[in-house]
């Protein structure tokens, strides 16, 4: 199956459950408009709106997510977005180690999209965000690790993703994590799995961001 | 927030514009009747209709501003090689025969351009105008030259028929070229992919609602399917019939060709999947606008896949017969001033207006489509959308978790 075919079935199914959106391709780019349709539950809150969005999926497809857009003009400028407008859903690094679990359409709308739209639907409604949210830039990103690692150490983090980003494993050095156990009897098994992921590029693209902003802010 | 399915409103639109599967029923049987009787007076022929009926994109007919009877168009392909006779011979053999039935002397119209009508009154005050289009197969020269000079498909070219025409002035015969089951084949090729995403939920509905006339749901025939894309051309259709409807642009707005093939190209061309109505109106219509800019600036590059397209030089229009490259639908968009083309854009921004950029606007009330789709039409829908809303709302309330998506551990926006 080609990925446009891919890309068609997994519309298909997503369009069962959200109906008013059309898939249609400019060059290789495929593309999901439409108005989303959602209703959703969080800590006993049920939120039901709609937004328009239009949903970019490159044909690198799953490797690399789809970019959201909200084209209705609901939700403000300095509401979390990208350059070019697109919604910030998630730290990049996240949201693909998610997305994996899952590399569906339907899967990256309701995990995604509709927590966002639910985010912003909420704050309107009682002023504040439901579930925090991360700063923005480098500290969103150092912010992740933290909570991934379990750690509070900066140096920690860049320890961690120096061997993530070289996929460079030793078991028996020591844990990057300061608690003096080995790593194959500490955060061994955390490593590895994010290790069977392949995605290097993104831990060292993560690597970078935090080391310039270290030397710029040093 | 209950916002209104747009979508689902064109749908029910749609069904009322649309033949009503008994009448559809009807309709085979009053044909499939003169094609038995021309076959029991000895002629050898192929019968199949072309056109809407054909292309699932019927229309309940305008006539002076009120809903009339339906057009069936059938093909009387007689088996007879083009060099062994002449247009005049096949129109009339099948006139001749029609005539020498009591039942059908009684409803045959005067002798048309190309076919012969029977005008059938049904007994509910809706009937049928069923045209016979006396034809032959196309010449194999023809055929030919169809593949190899420009470039058609083989499995359209073999479908090619003459038929024949009789012209005003002298009253004399003559073959025109022309391929009505090409056309069907190059339409279904688009239409498959919308029908096979909604198929088996539409099957099942007109099976529920048509129990008396189908013993099974495999018994309802794919012809009474209807995907959004022959929703939407016959929306498109309805919309063109009221808008020009004593305007002074009436004898210039678009024909049916037109509107059924720029839509199918369209579709085609961006390869667009969605089985939402509303939403591939809007589509379609956004896209066709796009094109108006030919109107003043004939110089705008033309990319190969323009479904309408300009001569720089002589301002003419083009819009190509996908089965017959050499015919041109808008080869009289020029004359007067571009006044057909005018026509045609001027009727592209009302359906801007009327149906998109107005059933967008929140507070749409559906009734304000009555004046451009048609006071019963539109009334009967709304109906039936409101019995359909309050049956989903029951449905809702018996699983009121059925679509709601649980967050659990939730991410944090960030950048
Ligand atoms: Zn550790």
């Amino acid at each position: 199956m080609n990925i446009k075919e891919v890309i068609e079935n997994q519309f298909k199914e997503l369009i069962k459950k959200y109906p008013s959106f059309i898939l249609y391709w400019e060059d290789d780019i495929g593309i999901v408009k439409g108005e989303l349709n959602f209703k959703a539950l969080y800590n006993g809150v049920v939120i039901a709106d709609t937004y328009t969005i239009k949903i970019e999926i490159p044909s690198t497809y799953p490797s690399n997510l789809p970019m959201t857009k909200e084209i209705g003009g609901r939700i403000p400028l300095n509401f979390h977005r990208l350059a070019n407008d697109y919604l910030c859903l998630e730290v990049p690094t996240k949201m693909k180690i998610i997305f994996m679990q899952n590399p569906t359409l339907l899967f990256y709308v309701e995990k995604f999209v509709v927590e966002y739209l639910y985010g912003f639907s909420y704050k309107e409604k009682f002023g504040r965000l439901p579930y925090g949210e991360h700063p923005h830039g480098n500290a969103g990103i150092i912010d992740f690790y933290k909570e991934l690692f379990g750690v509070t150490d900066i140096n920690s983090i860049l320890k961690f993703l120096k061997i993530l980003s070289n996929s460079n494993y030793r078991g028996h050095h020591l844990c990057p994590c300061n608690s003096e156990k080995k790593l194959r009897n500490c955060h061994g098994k955390t490593i590895r799995e994010l290790m069977q992921l392949d995605i290097a590029y993104m831990f060292r693209f993560d690597l970078d961001v935090i080391l310039r902003s270290k030397t710029n802010r040093f | 927030m209950e916002s209104i399915n747009k979508g689902l409103i064109f749908e029910e639109i749609g069904k009322q514009l649309d033949i009503s599967p008994t009448m559809y029923k009807l309709a085979v049987e009053r044909y499939t009747a003169v094609a038995e009787y021309l076959e029991e007076n000895d002629l050898k022929a192929h019968f199949y209709p072309q056109g809407s009926f054909r292309l699932g994109t019927v229309t309940r007919p305008i006539r002076n501003g009120i809903e009339s009877d339906y057009d069936i168009d059938l093909v009387c392909q007689i088996l007879v090689d083009k060099n062994n006779t002449s247009p005049s011979t096949i129109k009339n053999t099948v006139g001749n025969l029609l005539r020498k039935n009591k039942r059908y002397k009684k409803i045959l119209d005067e002798e048309g351009r190309r076919c012969w009508t029977l005008i059938y009154a049904e007994k509910d005050g809706i009937g049928f105008h069923l045209d016979i289009l006396p034809s032959i197969r196309e010449s194999i020269e023809i055929i030919e030259s169809l593949i190899k000079e420009y470039n058609l498909a083989p499995r359209y070219a073999e479908s090619a028929i003459a038929i024949t025409n009789k012209n005003k002035i002298d009253n004399l015969y003559n073959w025109e070229s022309s391929n009505p089951n090409g056309y069907g084949l190059w339409f279904d090729e688009i239409n498959k992919s919308f029908y096979d995403l909604v198929e088996k939920s539409t099957r099942k509905q007109i099976y529920e609602n048509n129990r008396d006339i189908f013993a099974s749901i495999d018994d309802v025939p794919p012809q009474l399917i209807r995907t959004p894309l022959q929703r939407v051309i016959q929306i498109l259709k309805r919309h063109r019939d009221l808008r020009f409807n004593g305007h002074k642009l009436e004898d210039d707005k678009p024909i049916s060709m037109i509107i059924t093939t720029l839509v199918s190209q369209i579709a085609k061309n961006e390869n667009c999947l969605t089985t939402d109505i509303f939403v591939l109106l809007k589509f379609i219509a956004l896209k066709l606008a796009q094109y108006a800019i030919l109107l003043s600036n004939i110089e705008i590059s033309q990319q190969q896949y323009a479904v309408i397209k300009r001569d720089i030089y002589t301002g003419k229009w083009y819009i190509s017969n996908p089965v017959n490259p050499a015919e041109n639908f808008a080869d009289r968009w020029h004359e007067n001033d571009n006044r057909k083309a005018k026509a045609f854009f001027q009727w592209v921004n009302w359906v801007y207006l009327d149906l998109i950029q107005n059933m967008d606007k929140p507070g749409f009330d559906i009734n304000s489509l009555k004046n451009v789709l048609g006071n019963n039409v539109v009334e009967k829908a709304n109906a039936k959308y409101q019995s359909l809303l309050l049956q989903h709302h029951n449905d809702c309330m018996q699983s009121s978790s059925l679509s709601t998506v649980n967050i659990t551990s939730p991410g944090k926006p960030w950048g």
